[in-house]
C-alpha cells in the first residue's frame, strides 16, 4: 500500500517536472489535415479559420489536403500519428459518423481514436423540387409522394453522400417511396433537377439558390431549425412541420486520443477565438454556412445525436460501401 | 449592354497591370508545366490554389485559367521530341508528332502545333463570347440518354485510331474499360477490382495512367540509347521550323474540324480535352485519303488534335461558369476559386459578374496571343534539348513525373500506380499492342456505363427511351450508319482481294 503511494508520488513528481515544458505548446508549426482536395467548402472554412487560429496560437499553421476514399485515408493517418497536438484532423460528418457505419475496416474508431477540439462550421441543406411537379410546400410533396409511390426520382451527389442520407431520412420519417438516382456531384444532381431529368434534390443553399432565382427549382424546406440569410424566404424544418428532417453537413477539429488535456484546451481556446470573428461569420453566412458557437458538452451532444440519427438511417436503408 | 460595351469592359479589366501580370505568370507557368511530362495543370493549380485565398477574384481566375490552357500549348512538345506526352491531352500527338521529330521535322511539328493550338483556342473563345449562355442552356438539356448515345457514336467513330491489328486495338480498348471500372460502383457503393487496396476505391487517376503507360514505358524501352538523338545541326535552325506550303494546306481543314470537335466535347462535362484530341485524330484518319501516312508523321495527325484540345480547354469554361458543373478536377478547382470569393457560378454569372466574365474572356485572348508569341522563339530551345544525352533527360523526366503525380493527392500510392502502368506499357510494347486505345476505353467506358445505368434507372428499365428521345435517336442512327459503312467498305475490299488500303497519289 505504502509502496503504491510512493510510486504515485513519484509519477506526480515527474509530471510536475515535465508540465512546464509542455506548457510552451506550440513550439513548432501545427498541421491541419483536410480529408478533401482544395476548393471545397471544408477547405474554405478550414483555411479561413486556420489564419485566425495561427494568430491566437502564435505559430504557423500548415493546411494539408489529403483526399481519398471519402476522407478515410486522412482520418486513418491522423489517428495513427503522434498525440502531441501538432497533427490536427479536420473531421466531418463523413469521417466521424457516416464512413465507419458504411465501410468495413476504416482503420480507426471515430469515438476511441479521436478527441474533439471543437466544431467549426455547419452547412444546412435545402430540399428543392422541379416546378413542373406543381408542388409548393413540403406537405404537398409528402401528399404527392404518397399518391404516387415509387414514381418520384431524387438526384443525389452519390451513394452515402449527405443528400442521399437526407433522402433516406425523408423516406424513413414520412413513410414515402422515392427512387434514388446518384450523380457524380451535387451540382450535377441539382442541374438534373433544374432540367427536369429528376424531380427533386437536396443540396447546400449556395448550389440550389441560383437555380431558384432562375425559376428552375422550387425550394421547399431547410434542413435546419434556423432561418438562413442565404435563403431567407425558405421555411425551416420546424416551420414546415417536419423538425425531424435535420440535414447539415458539418466539420470540426479533432486530435488523436491521448493528446494531453492542456494541449487540447490551448487548441480549443484558439479555435473559439477564430470562430468569434464577426467578418468571417457574416461572409460564410451569406453563402449558407454557419459557424458553431457553444460548449464542449453541447458539441458532444450534437455529435452523439448525429450518430444516433444516421446509424438508424444507414441501417434502415441498408447503405454500405465495400 | 451591347457586345462592344462588354468587350471594352473586359479589355479594360484584362489590361489592368495586375491582371496582365497574373496572365503572363499563369500562361508561362502553364506552358512550362505542360512541357515537363508529369507536371500538368492539375498539379500546378493544386499547388497554387491556396494563394488564391489572398488574391482578388479576377487575377486569381486569370492566373488559374492561364495555367490550364497554357499547359495545352506546352503538352505537345515532349510528345514530339521524346514520344512522352506532356499531359494526357497530348497522348495522340505522339503518334504522328514523334515520327516527324525523327524525320528532322520537329521544328515544323512544334510550329504547327503552336499555330493549331492558337487556332483552336480562338474558336473556343469566340464561341464562349457569342454563344456561351446559349450553349449552356443546350448543354443542360443533355441528360443521361443523350450522353449515352453520344458516347456510343464517339466509340464507333474513334475505333480506327490504332495502327495494325484491329483485334489488338479492340483488346486495348477493353483493357481501358477494365481499368475504368476500378473503384466504387457509383450506383451501389460496391468496390470493383480494388484488390482490397483502400486507395483504389477512388479509381485510377487519368494522369497516373497516362504518365505510366505512355511516359515511363517509353523511358524503359529506350533506356539503352544513352547517346543523344541524331539531330543534325540543320534541323534546329530557324529555317527548319518553316512549314512547307503543303504542310499548311494539309493542316487547314483538320484544324477547322479539330476545333469544332474540341469545342463540342469541351462543353460536355466529363469528356474534356483528352477525348477531344483523340476524336479529332480519329476523324482525320477516317476522312484522309492518305491513311497510310498516319502514324508515320502525317501533319494532320498533330494539327487536328492540338486544335481540338485547346478549343476544348476554352469551351469547358462554359459549363463550369454558367451551369456550375466542372468537367474535370482542374475545372473543379477553378470553380472553387469562384466559391471562395463568394461568387456563385450559375446562369446569372454572365450578367451579374460582367467585369469578371468579360475580363476573363479578354484575358484568354491576351494569354493565347502571348503563348503563340512565346512559343515560336522557344521552339529552337526545345529542339536543342534533344542534343542532351538521354541519361540526363530521362532521370529528370522520371523525377518530374513522380513529383507531379504525388502533388495532386499528396499520396505515395499514386507514384506506385505510375510505375505499375510503366511496366505494363513496356510489356504491351514488347508484344506490339497499341497503347493509345487504352485511354479511349478508360475515359469513355465509365461515362458510358454511368449514363446507361442512370437512363435505365430513370426509365425504370425501359430501353426504348434511347429511340424516344429525338437527339439520342438521331445520334444512334448516325453511329449505326457509320458501322454499316465501315462493314461495307471492309467487305468490298475483301471482295476486290486487296485487304491493304491502296495508297493514293495526290
Amino acid at each position: 500500500m505504502h509502496m503504491k503511494f510512493a510510486l504515485l508520488g513519484a509519477c506526480a513528481a515527474t509530471m510536475a517536472l515535465t508540465a512546464p515544458a509542455r506548457a510552451e505548446y506550440p513550439e513548432e508549426p501545427v498541421t491541419l489535415v483536410i480529408p478533401f482536395g482544395a476548393g471545397g467548402i471544408t477547405d474554405l472554412v478550414t483555411r479561413r479559420i486556420a489564419e485566425k487560429m495561427a494568430a491566437g496560437l502564435g505559430t504557423d499553421i500548415i493546411v494539408e489536403n489529403r483526399p481519398g476514399a471519402g476522407g478515410t485515408i486522412a482520418a486513418r493517418s491522423v489517428a495513427e500519428s503522434d498525440a502531441d497536438g501538432y497533427t490536427v484532423f479536420v473531421g466531418t460528418v463523413g469521417s466521424q459518423v457516416v464512413n465507419p457505419l458504411i465501410r468495413d475496416n476504416v482503420g480507426y474508431d471515430p469515438v476511441e481514436s479521436f478527441e474533439p477540439v471543437g466544431l467549426m462550421a455547419g452547412t444546412p441543406f435545402l430540399l428543392a423540387v422541379n416546378p413542373g411537379l406543381g408542388v409548393e410546400t413540403f406537405g404537398d410533396l409528402v401528399t404527392y409522394a404518397k399518391e404516387h409511390p415509387g414514381e418520384l426520382n431524387f438526384g443525389s451527389a452519390g451513394v452515402a453522400s449527405s443528400p442521399h442520407l437526407g433522402l433516406e431520412l425523408l423516406k424513413y420519417e414520412e413513410g414515402i417511396d422515392i427512387v434514388h438516382i446518384p450523380f457524380n456531384s451535387g451540382r450535377e444532381a441539382v442541374n438534373a433537377a433544374a432540367s427536369n431529368e429528376v424531380d427533386m434534390t437536396i443540396d447546400a443553399a449556395v448550389v440550389i439558390m441560383p437555380q431558384v432565382k432562375e425559376g428552375l427549382l422550387v425550394p421547399l424546406m431547410l434542413g435546419t431549425d434556423r432561418k438562413m440569410v442565404a435563403a431567407p424566404d425558405v421555411p425551416t424544418n420546424v416551420e414546415a412541420g417536419a423538425p425531424e428532417i435535420s440535414i447539415t453537413s458539418w466539420n470540426g477539429l479533432f486530435v488523436p486520443s491521448g493528446t494531453p488535456e492542456d494541449v487540447v484546451s490551448t487548441l480549443n481556446t484558439a479555435l473559439m477565438g477564430a470562430l468569434a470573428d464577426e467578418e468571417l461569420t457574416a461572409a460564410l453566412e451569406a453563402q449558407g454556412t454557419l459557424l458553431f458557437t457553444g460548449s464542449m458538452e453541447e458539441y458532444d451532444a450534437f455529435i452523439e445525436a448525429e450518430r444516433t440519427r444516421w446509424s438508424t438511417i444507414v441501417e434502415a436503408a441498408d447503405i454500405s460501401i465495400n | 449592354m451591347g457586345v462592344l460595351d462588354n468587350l471594352a469592359l473586359g479589355l479594360q479589366t484584362a489590361l489592368s497591370l495586375q491582371n496582365l501580370a497574373f496572365c503572363v505568370f499563369g500562361v508561362s507557368l502553364g506552358m512550362a508545366v505542360g512541357v515537363i511530362p508529369g507536371l500538368g495543370a492539375i498539379a500546378a493549380i493544386s499547388m497554387l490554389f491556396p494563394i488564391t485565398y489572398h488574391l482578388e477574384l479576377t487575377p486569381a481566375l486569370v492566373m488559374l485559367a492561364g495555367i490550364w490552357y497554357g499547359s495545352s500549348y506546352g503538352g505537345s512538345t515532349a510528345s514530339i521530341l521524346l514520344n512522352i506526352p506532356g499531359t494526357p491531352s497530348s497522348v495522340v500527338t505522339c503518334i504522328d508528332g514523334y515520327p516527324m521529330g525523327q524525320q528532322g521535322r520537329g521544328g515544323v511539328a512544334l510550329l504547327m502545333t503552336a499555330v493549331a493550338s492558337f487556332f483552336g483556342g480562338s474558336v473556343g473563345i469566340l464561341l464562349m463570347m457569342f454563344f456561351g449562355p446559349l450553349i449552356a442552356s443546350y448543354a443542360r438539356e443533355f441528360g443521361a440518354v443523350e450522353y449515352f448515345a453520344l458516347i456510343v457514336l464517339g466509340l464507333v467513330a474513334a475505333s480506327t485510331v490504332a495502327q495494325g491489328s484491329a483485334a489488338k486495338s479492340l483488346a486495348m480498348v477493353t483493357l481501358g474499360l477494365i481499368f475504368g471500372t476500378v473503384g466504387l460502383d457509383m450506383y451501389t457503393g460496391a468496390e470493383r477490382l480494388t484488390l482490397g487496396i483502400f486507395e483504389l476505391s477512388d479509381g485510377i487517376s487519368l494522369v497516373a495512367l497516362a504518365m505510366g503507360l505512355f511516359g515511363v514505358s517509353e523511358i524503359i524501352s529506350s533506356v539503352r540509347q544513352v547517346k543523344a538523338a541524331e539531330v543534325g545541326k540543320s534541323s534546329v535552325g530557324l529555317r527548319a521550323m518553316k512549314p512547307t506550303r503543303e504542310d499548311v494546306r494539309r493542316s487547314v481543314l483538320p484544324m477547322v474540324r479539330g476545333s469544332a470537335i474540341g469545342s463540342f466535347f469541351g462543353t460536355l462535362p466529363g469528356t474534356g480535352p483528352a477525348i477531344s484530341a483523340y476524336m479529332a485524330y480519329a476523324i482525320e484518319k477516317r476522312l484522309s485519303r492518305r491513311k497510310h501516312e498516319f502514324g508515320k508523321g502525317a501533319i494532320e495527325g498533330i494539327s487536328a488534335p492540338e486544335a481540338a484540345n485547346n478549343a476544348a480547354d476554352q469551351t469547358s469554361f462554359i459549363p463550369t461558369l454558367t451551369l456550375g458543373i466542372p468537367g474535370s478536377p482542374t475545372m473543379a478547382l477553378i470553380l472553387g476559386a469562384l466559391i471562395i470569393h463568394g461568387i456563385t457560378p450559375g446562369p446569372q454569372l454572365v450578367s451579374e459578374q460582367a467585369p469578371v466574365f468579360w475580363g476573363l474572356i479578354m484575358s484568354f485572348w491576351i494569354g493565347n496571343l502571348l503563348l503563340l508569341v512565346l512559343n515560336i522563339p522557344l521552339i529552337g530551345v526545345w529542339v536543342r534539348l534533344l542534343l542532351l544525352p538521354y541519361h540526363f533527360v530521362y532521370p529528370a523526366v522520371l523525377t518530374f513525373i513522380a513529383i507531379g503525380v504525388y502533388s495532386v493527392n499528396n499520396n505515395v500510392f499514386d507514384i506506385q500506380v505510375v510505375l505499375a502502368f510503366g511496366a505494363l506499357g513496356y510489356l504491351l510494347r514488347l508484344l506490339d499492342f497499341p497503347t493509345a486505345p487504352v485511354l479511349l476505353g478508360f475515359v469513355l467506358g465509365p461515362l458510358l456505363e454511368e449514363n446507361f445505368r442512370r437512363a435505365m434507372l430513370i426509365s425504370r428499365g425501359d430501353p426504348l427511351v434511347f429511340v424516344q428521345h429525338p437527339i439520342s435517336a438521331t445520334v444512334l442512327a448516325l453511329a449505326a450508319a457509320l458501322l454499316v459503312l465501315g462493314a461495307w467498305s471492309a467487305l468490298r475490299q475483301t471482295r476486290q482481294g486487296t485487304a491493304l488500303p491502296t495508297p493514293e497519289t495526290d
